[in-house]
């Protein structure tokens, strides 16, 4: 919940209610790498992430009221779609693949070189890799695998109150990193 | 984890929608009482999106092309785009027409009506005078907001009831289409049991919904044909109550944080929905397929058990607590 709503938020919603054809190629030019990047490092498939992606941007733009500047950033809020809507390819894939446990799937490694090269993004993935080995493997599984923190101690072999304790510190770990380095309550981009 | 102890290390797995539905809605709870745990959730809630956008990766050149046709072969770009206020105002002019039409409908089975007809039990109102005196109440809401002062008449008849609703309605639809660009994102309490406040142009859409529905309770105690709204004014109202169901889930009791449904709605102002069953954003558990006007008297709570023409996949439990909650988010 933000409160006050980003007034580029509430100007592009306006815009794209009504049917600004400009306006959504700008949310795609500004929000496509977040929505693709954000499917792609779930799905790990290029296919699904730039399907979902479509899915995404065809959806803001068929029902833009749906997006509520009061409550989340257009940023947060497409990322949040594009997450979920990877979760779920990724759970039905596993349904037809159904042999194998879930989170034991070795993902094929992503390359490096199409990462946005942005100095803030640079310094929220430095913190996540310097995160202690145990709390990136909890953090992957829960947040890009969709698996629940019981599902993350069974993959990982570990109490189920250990794996709680990993998301919580591993995330405090990130902020309190991020916070010393100067982010505030945005994520600023240059 | 109980309310009155502190969500501690479940903080994490439920900012990343990780916690097990039961203990998702534990905390959610208790955080809506406790502001030590509510402010750890937003912070780490914070540090999570940062993670998912510091992923962002450049799509494919040809990616662009590709979106932005399908985005236009979906919906066509507006005739003539202009800036601004321009813009919220031909939004208020076109939801003002939409209510219009409702009203106008509603108004005209009304002026045929005989005074025996005016009792006749309507809805679920005692009759149909009981329940235009509803409406009005209702529509006061948005009218206090729109700085519209209700007119303080004594009430006499049938038709009296009708000239203050009808009048109460008309001043709404001129006040929103004159003034419609400043009032669109005014805070208005919606009508309902649940004390509710959203921007005024979302208690439009409920007026021109409510209006519909009563218009159908009447042409069901004059025996009359049902009518259904054009499509436009059936996804505006999808639109409307779909975003509120997953906290009235939650507030029912019947939140299935974690979990979510495919709507899947056909013909006129049909489309494709995921509707989580809880504020905690979840996975599609079930699929139910139906028509949109089918689900929007099913809002209403106009649209009884057991459903026909439905068609429903998935997890059985969880598609009967979201049709449950949906058929309360209508007026009386």
């Amino acid at each position: 919940m933000s409160g006050v709503p980003d007034e580029n938020d509430v100007r592009m919603r306006v815009a794209l209610i009504a049917g600004s054809e400009p306006t959504l190629a700008e949310a795609y030019d500004t929000y496509g790498p977040v929505v693709y990047g954000m499917a792609l490092q779930v799905t790990r498939d290029r296919g699904a992430a730039e399907d979902i992606a479509q899915d995404v941007f065809v959806d803001l733009w068929r029902r833009p009221e749906r997006f509520d500047p009061h409550r989340a950033p257009l940023r947060g809020w497409l990322c949040m779609i594009a997450r979920r809507r990877g979760i779920d390819w990724l759970r039905r894939r596993r349904a037809q693949e159904s042999a194998r446990l879930a989170g034991m799937d070795p993902p094929p490694p992503l390359l490096e070189d199409d990462l946005v090269d942005s100095t803030a993004y640079k310094q929220v993935r430095n913190a996540v890799a310097d995160l202690p080995s145990p709390h990136r493997e909890a953090i992957f599984l829960a947040y890009y695998q969709g698996l629940t923190y019981r599902e993350v101690a069974q993959a990982l072999n570990i109490p189920e109150g250990t794996a709680k304790w990993r998301l919580r510190n591993a995330l405090r770990r990130i902020g309190e990193r991020l916070t010393a380095e100067g982010f505030a309550d945005g994520l600023n981009v240059e | 984890m109980t309310d009155d102890r502190h969500a501690d290390d479940l903080v994490g797995p439920y900012v990343m929608a990780a916690c097990p539905p039961d203990e998702a809605r534990s905390v959610a709870d208790h955080a809506s009482r406790c502001p030590k745990c509510a402010a750890e959730i937003a912070e780490l809630g914070r540090v999570v999106e940062w993670i998912g956008v510091a992923a962002a990766r450049a799509p494919a050149p040809e990616l662009r092309a590709r979106v932005l046709a399908a985005a236009i072969a979906a919906r066509p770009a507006g005739d003539a785009y202009e800036d601004g206020e321009a813009h919220e105002s031909s939004e208020a002019r076109r939801l003002g027409e939409l209510y219009h039409g409702q009203v106008a409908d509603l108004d005209r089975l009304l002026s045929g009506l005989s005074q025996p007809q005016w009792l006749l039990p309507s809805g679920p109102h005692r009759s149909v005078r009981d329940l235009i005196v509803h409406l009005h109440g209702s529509d006061g809401l948005v009218a206090a907001v729109a700085g519209i002062d209700a007119p303080v008449d004594r009430r006499a008849s049938g038709s009296d009831d009708q000239l203050r609703w009808r009048r109460q309605a008309g001043a709404i639809i001129d006040v929103v289409t004159r003034r419609g660009a400043r009032l669109l994102d005014r805070p208005v309490r919606l009508a309902g049991r649940a004390a509710i406040r959203r921007p005024l142009r979302e208690a439009l859409v409920q007026r021109g919904f409510e209006t519909w529905i009563h218009a159908e309770d009447v042409r069901a105690a004059l025996d009359l044909p049902p009518r259904t709204p054009a499509g436009e004014q059936l996804a505006d109202i999808v639109e409307f109550a779909l975003p509120l169901l997953p906290l009235a889930m939650e507030t029912a009791g019947r939140g299935r944080p974690g979990q979510a449904i495919r709507l899947l709605l056909t013909g006129s102002g049909g489309g494709t929905r995921t509707v989580d069953l809880s504020p905690v954003a979840g996975a599609v558990v079930a699929e139910i397929a139906m028509s949109a006007q089918q689900f929007c008297r099913l809002l209403a709570g106009r649209l009884h058990p057991p459903f026909t023409d439905v068609r429903i996949d998935g997890d059985i439990g969880a598609v009967d607590d979201f049709l449950t909650v949906a058929a309360t988010m209508g007026c009386d």
